[in-house]
């Protein structure tokens, strides 16, 4: 599902260079829920953000799904990530100025779904995290949980194949980081949905299928 | 704003002056050396002098004219009338002209008709005068046949119009009479050297059937002329690219250099572009700020599916709407303006009396050209503003800016 090739990423200013990441090979089956572990800054996040297409490496190639992703334009890469990627970030990033349905209708905005098929998915993943009714409500007013619940609305609306969480309990307390870490679980059994959680908590990482561990940039196992 | 509705007053068809897009100024006389080259224009040392035109060359070389729907010969003067209500002589605006000024400008009349063809050849001594006058003289506008002592000849009115406000520069009069009705300053013509008669104290208002005509009006006057020249040895009568149209009418002087009008020209739309200008740069600052303040937003839709080319459409067109609305307002807020301080925006504006601004409502300017030009220059001022910080945040790093770096 998810191919990493001798990935290398420096990030390069006026004077330094940081070796973010170096000589990274791995495979992610289909249907696989991995946990990417290490001490901050050993690479983690960047790692997320390459395969997410957020950002680009420096050399190294990674394929989803049997297709490259280097060379991709704007436009393609953008359908790619539409279609085929969901992303839970640590901070949520909901939109303050949408409600929480629209938030959640976002990646069928650019899909070009009809507004009253993109009102009845978006009912139903909110119905599936459990937030049916809060539909109205704006991000300002709802908990840390049910931000991140709806987040994972969102990333799931358009039923991507691939689901990448970075840190999606780092911002809650234990019960509700438990709520969260039962949805992607519910997702990844039922949906047969592939995970990729960057993660700082051991506990939460030993019950998905595997851990892979980095340090300074580097993967250890 | 002011400067377009300064140039719609000046060029646009607007009160009595309804046709100005069919309209052509024949208004001076350039006289130059012979045998030079004058195709540009410049003259330098060959420019010999620029008047007005007399009656004689109007009468003879474009009263002829095949072309044209109509051709006046018109001359602006000030003139001494004695008001009878006062017992005393008082100075007016007239205009020395024939029966075709009628048809050029849509004059309401009150009372009365105008002078006719026959009127102007016999010489005959009729008179239109203005509402204002009509009151100032008689105290009502029922004045038809009565007499009325203009630099001390007895004329009889024949009519009575409604007032031309003074900028409408064209028509603006208190009082009317057959130019050949007119003392001998008036008709008089100079001799320039070898070429005689061809200089006085009128100029020549054409109206072409359709704009597409003027060309050939143009190629007529151009060949009259000639006919002109022919027996001229010393000196030479030259067009210089005259007839003007409204819009070259406004900006030519006696200076004899045709480049000045566009010279001229190209100041305005300077002065345009600044003003545009400035508030663009002012207003795109107010969007750089306000796209940074958005970059989070624009990286999670890109993280979600938007290409660069969305984020793009969508911004400019947040803007449009902005501006849309902003305009709206502006226009309320211009009609607000416009009411509680027109005399003092328009007077010098418009180089007119305070009262007549009177005459000119809002929804008299402010028409749907004007509108579409202020809108347009609205988008186009949106535009420059706006692609710059959209095109620049569309292909913000997302990583980033959702880091908030």
């Amino acid at each position: 599902m998810i191919t990493v090739k001798d990935l290398l990423k420096v990030y390069r200013t006026d004077e330094i260079e940081t070796l973010a990441l170096e000589n990274v090979n791995m495979h992610i089956g289909e249907g696989e829920f991995v946990s990417i572990m290490g001490p901050s800054g050993c690479g983690k996040s960047t790692l997320l953000n390459l395969i997410g297409l957020l950002d680009t490496p420096t050399a190294g190639t990674i394929e989803i799904c049997g297709q490259k992703t280097d060379g991709m334009k704007d436009k393609h890469l953008a359908d790619f990530r539409n279609r085929m990627l969901g992303f839970v970030f640590q901070s949520f990033h909901l939109i303050p100025s949408l409600n929480v349905i629209d938030n959640v209708e976002l990646p069928l905005l650019y899909r070009h779904v009809p507004s009253h098929e993109r009102r009845k998915r978006a009912e139903e993943v909110l119905s599936r995290v459990g937030l049916a009714h809060r539909m109205k409500h704006y991000p300002s007013q709802l908990s840390g949980g049910q931000c991140q619940r709806v987040a994972i609305a969102r990333a799931i609306i358009g039923n991507p194949k691939i689901l990448l969480a970075d840190e999606p309990t780092g911002n809650l307390d234990s019960n509700m980081g438990a709520e969260v870490m039962n949805i992607l679980h519910q997702l990844n059994k039922e949906d047969k949905r592939t995970i990729v959680m960057v993660t700082h908590n051991e506990e939460q990482a030993l019950q998905t299928s595997r851990i892979i561990r980095f340090f300074d940039g580097h993967q250890i196992n | 704003m002011m400067i377009i509705i300064w140039l719609y007053v000046n060029t646009g068809n607007i009160g009595v002056v309804d046709k100005r897009d069919r309209m052509l100024y024949f208004t001076r006389s350039y006289i130059v050396k012979v045998n030079k080259d004058l195709s540009k224009g410049k003259f330098g040392n060959n420019f010999r002098a620029s008047f007005p035109v007399s009656t004689n060359l109007l009468e003879k070389y474009m009263y002829p004219l095949q072309t044209p729907e109509a051709k006046s010969i018109v001359g602006c003067y000030s003139c001494t009338v004695y008001n009878p209500q006062k017992h005393r002589y008082e100075k007016m605006n007239d205009i020395y002209t024939d029966a075709a000024f009628w048809k050029i400008f849509s004059m309401r009349f009150i009372s009365g008709v105008p002078f006719n063809d026959t009127d102007v050849k016999s010489k005959a001594m009729k008179v239109v005068i203005d509402e204002t006058t009509a009151y100032k003289l008689f105290g009502k506008t029922d004045v038809i046949n009565y007499p009325v002592q203009i630099d001390w000849k007895e004329y009889r009115i024949c009519g009575v119009v409604e007032d031309v406000p003074s900028y409408l520069k064209e028509a603006y009069a208190h009082i009317w009479l057959p130019y050949t009705s007119g003392s001998s300053y008036i008709l008089q013509s100079g001799d320039f050297s070898d070429l005689p008669d061809v200089v006085g104290g009128m100029h020549m208002y054409i109206l072409s059937h359709d704009i597409s005509d003027q060309r050939e009006i143009r190629q007529e006057m151009e060949h009259q002329i000639q006919k002109l020249n022919a027996p001229a040895k010393d000196v030479q009568f030259f067009l210089n690219h005259q007839p003007d149209t409204a819009l070259e009418y406004l900006f030519r002087d006696g200076s004899g250099h045709y480049e000045m009008i566009y010279d001229k020209m190209k100041m305005v739309l300077i002065v345009l572009l600044v003003l545009l200008i400035l508030p663009a740069l002012n207003l795109s600052g107010l969007i750089v700020a306000r796209m940074r303040k958005r970059a989070e937003e624009i990286a999670v839709r890109r993280a979600f599916g938007a290409s660069t080319g969305n984020i793009l459409m969508q911004i400019l067109i947040e803007n449009f709407i902005q501006m849309l609305i902003g305009g709206i307002i502006g226009i309320c807020l211009s009609y607000g303006l416009f009411q509680a301080f027109r005399e003092m925006l328009l007077t010098s504006a418009l180089n007119t009396e305070s009262y007549e601004i009177s005459t000119l409502s809002f929804w008299h300017i402010i028409n749907f050209s004007t509108l579409g030009c202020v809108v347009f220059l609205c988008f186009l001022l949106n535009m420059i503003s706006t692609l710059v910080p959209a095109w620049y945040y569309s292909r913000i790093s997302i990583v980033n800016a959702l880091n908030k770096k």
